[in-house]
């Protein structure tokens, strides 16, 4: 059965080698790290920018934003200079009057921004307000469940290392392993394969650790050209291969519904974008979107944030395993009978 | 190029595609782009955190906490605490000996705490100083817009791709060596596939816009963006299947010829702008510039046919470079 099975990954493998996929995917991977490196700058600002016309005798809002935060900020004097301002859709325009001290604040927002997003800064310049003229905004203590060494936030750019590890290194076998299954199937392998005496788990088996073995390579490049050679190894690869295992074979499982890889491919894609949502959540803390934490993306993706960047809870790299560990179980019985009925019932 | 012959091509691969049901599934795409378009897009643009309260913080203070952010009520602390320590950030806010307390796992970012902070003061404490609002009356938001823009963007891919992989399946067939048999040029082949690619993306481009509710944009300026952007497209399309002798050598073509396309408009989303000059070679930074015009920014006609026209410009000058590779590639004759 061993050698079975290391029959089928070599056959796996020199297909991937041959028509140049492992040099892809390791070109890929440079190429994200160059992004990563040098194009995507390390800081970027997700919040609206301010528009400042202070109009009360002081000015001081307008200083004190200016001298905080400048980057987010622009002063304006004149109501022309304001209106022209806003035509920035991504910027919101505060008004200030009032005499010696400012007394009223007046937002113009564009108009599609969320209820919660305009009372959010309305509370945050109320608070800005409130300690600029020297009150004590209210604070309120907090309690850490967890003490630890605190969170260590990335740089933006850096922030994207688990996400793109997720997408090119955990999912790179979705694609690949189905465009193996159509092959086959159109070279008549897989008939032939039927009566052979290799089973159908060997078969998926070995092709889904195929693709493993690609993703870690693929992480493995990318890790070492980003974050470099210091950073948790075991658990980023084993959350990797374990990742991809997982996904490869939920791949196969839709593969096998499918006669060709035209009828595939949209499903795909569409798998795919489904699969990623977890990275909105993960840039946008505050975005709650329906089951998202059944996708076995969404563990895997913290987990390979607390890998990079650590922040003092490995309970969160000890989930992600659990739960990539039940998905397994779920969808391997799963595509050992889909395969099944490929091979016998559909007769390929 | 005679159409009538360009038109059998047509009629043969859509009707090859109604047999394999591919049609049905690019029926079926847009909507639900449209769909995870309409469950992200207000997911984002009206995130601030995640609150966990638990019933005894009372109903008023629940009410006014949400209007800042989602709450979350548990039945009791334990519970809170148990949500707290989930994957996502969520911040704990309880009442204990008459002081309110925020409870947090510990791992959360240094905004998630200040924002619940502020959040909380907003809610139970009086304002610093008289709030007024209004708005200027827009109704597309940005975040709605680019994603519009890279669902318009992933339509074009979607039909290179599938142009790419019907030129293999001629391969591998062996169709394409019997076509030479029939009284059609290697130009009239491609322009045939490239006609059912033009339409399959026209249709996921509107289907998804209008589904996914973007807009109000004009539809004749999208319909002259999307003409120019898939020349560059169908480009990618035909490149992989020239190069590629089955589907296995076609994936590995697709790969790195729709990261190049997709990936210049993300980065075009995130590099600073004394470094856009760096993309302007490339096709597809003016059909990201030209979309974001027509569903983002309301560019105006000039704007938009300066972008389409640079972007079909340089497009054809690759066609022009690739025409003598992809006629040799694309022989009729196998």
């Amino acid at each position: 059965m061993l050698r079975r099975f290391s029959a089928l990954m070599g056959k796996d493998i020199k297909l991937v080698v041959r028509h140049h996929h492992l040099t892809i995917v390791v070109a890929v991977a440079v190429l994200y790290a160059l992004l990563v490196r040098f194009f995507i700058p390390a800081d970027l600002a997700v919040e609206p920018n301010l528009v400042i016309w202070d109009r009360a005798t002081t000015g001081a809002i307008a200083h004190w934003y200016r001298e905080t935060q400048p980057g987010r900020t622009k002063v304006v004097d004149t109501e022309t200079a304001y209106g022209a301002a806003l035509q920035d859709a991504n910027r919101v325009g505060v008004k200030v009057t009032g005499n010696q001290i400012p007394e009223k604040l007046e937002l113009t927002f564009q108009g599609f921004e969320g209820r919660r997003l305009r009372r959010l800064l309305e509370a945050t310049l109320s608070f800005q307000v409130t300690a600029m003229l020297g009150g004590a905004p209210p604070g309120f203590p907090a309690t850490i469940l967890r003490p630890g060494e605190g969170a260590e936030q990335p740089a933006f750019n850096l922030s994207l290392v688990p996400v793109l590890v997720l997408f090119e290194a955990a999912m790179l076998g979705m694609l690949l392993s189905a465009v193996l299954l159509f092959g086959e199937k159109d070279e008549q392998t897989l008939r032939a394969y039927r009566v052979s005496p290799g089973g159908p788990a060997e078969y998926l088996l070995a092709r889904s650790l195929t693709m493993s073995i690609l993703a870690l390579i693929s992480a493995a490049v990318l890790t070492l050209l980003t974050v470099g050679p210091a950073t948790n190894w075991p658990v980023i690869l084993a959350v990797v291969f374990l990742g991809s295992m997982t996904l490869t074979l939920a791949a196969m499982v839709l593969a096998n519904l499918f006669r060709n890889l035209g009828q595939f491919y949209v499903t795909y894609f569409l798998t795919m974008l489904v699969l990623m949502l977890p990275a909105a959540v993960y840039f946008q803390p505050g975005v709650r979107l329906p089951f998202i934490d059944l996708l076995p993306t969404y563990p895997l993706v913290y987990a390979l944030r607390e890998a990079y960047f650590p922040t003092g809870s490995p309970g969160v790299m000890a989930r992600a395993v659990l739960q990539l560990l039940a998905t397994l179980a779920v969808v391997l019985p799963l595509a050992i009978l889909t395969f099944r009925r490929q091979l016998v019932v559909k007769d390929v | 190029m005679k159409p009538r012959r360009i038109w059998s091509m047509i009629k043969r691969d859509f009707a090859s595609s109604l047999r394999d049901t591919i049609i049905l599934w690019v029926l079926v795409f847009p909507p639900i782009l449209a769909l995870l378009a309409r469950l992200l897009v207000p997911a984002v643009g009206g995130a601030t955190v995640t609150l966990v309260a638990t019933p005894d913080l009372g109903e008023a203070l629940i009410g006014r906490l949400g209007e800042y952010a989602v709450v979350e009520v548990v039945a009791d602390r334990d519970a809170l605490n148990r949500r707290v320590l989930r994957l996502d950030p969520a911040v704990g806010v309880v009442r204990e000996a008459g002081a309110y307390q925020l409870i947090l796992e510990g791992n959360e970012g240094e905004r998630t705490q200040s924002i619940a902070g502020i959040i909380l003061a907003g809610a139970v404490g009086p304002r610093a100083i008289t709030i007024h609002s209004r708005d200027l009356g827009r109704t597309g938001s940005p975040v709605a817009g680019v994603v519009a823009v890279m669902f318009a963007m992933m339509s074009l891919v979607l039909a290179a791709t599938l142009v790419s992989l019907n030129i293999v399946e001629d391969k591998e067939t062996g169709s394409i060596t019997s076509l030479a048999a029939a009284p059609l040029t290697r130009w009239e082949y491609l322009a045939g596939k490239g006609m059912l690619g033009l339409g399959i993306t026209l249709l996921m481009v509107f289907t998804a816009l209008y589904l996914m509710g973007a807009g109000p944009f004009d539809p004749a300026k999208v319909l002259v963006v999307t003409l120019g952007g898939f020349v560059s497209g169908a480009l990618v399309g035909f490149y992989v299947g020239a190069i590629s002798d089955n589907q296995i050598a076609a994936i590995a073509g697709l790969k790195v010829g729709n990261l190049l396309f997709l990936m210049v408009p993300l980065v075009t989303l995130v590099l600073p702008d004394r470094l856009e000059f760096i993309l302007y070679p490339a096709p597809t930074y003016w059909t990201f510039l030209a979309y974001r015009g027509a569903l983002v920014d309301a560019a105006g006609w000039p704007q938009i046919l300066r972008w389409s026209g640079i972007n079909l410009a340089l497009s054809l000058m690759l066609v022009a470079l690739s025409a003598r590779f992809l006629g040799r590639r694309l022989s009729l004759r196998g």
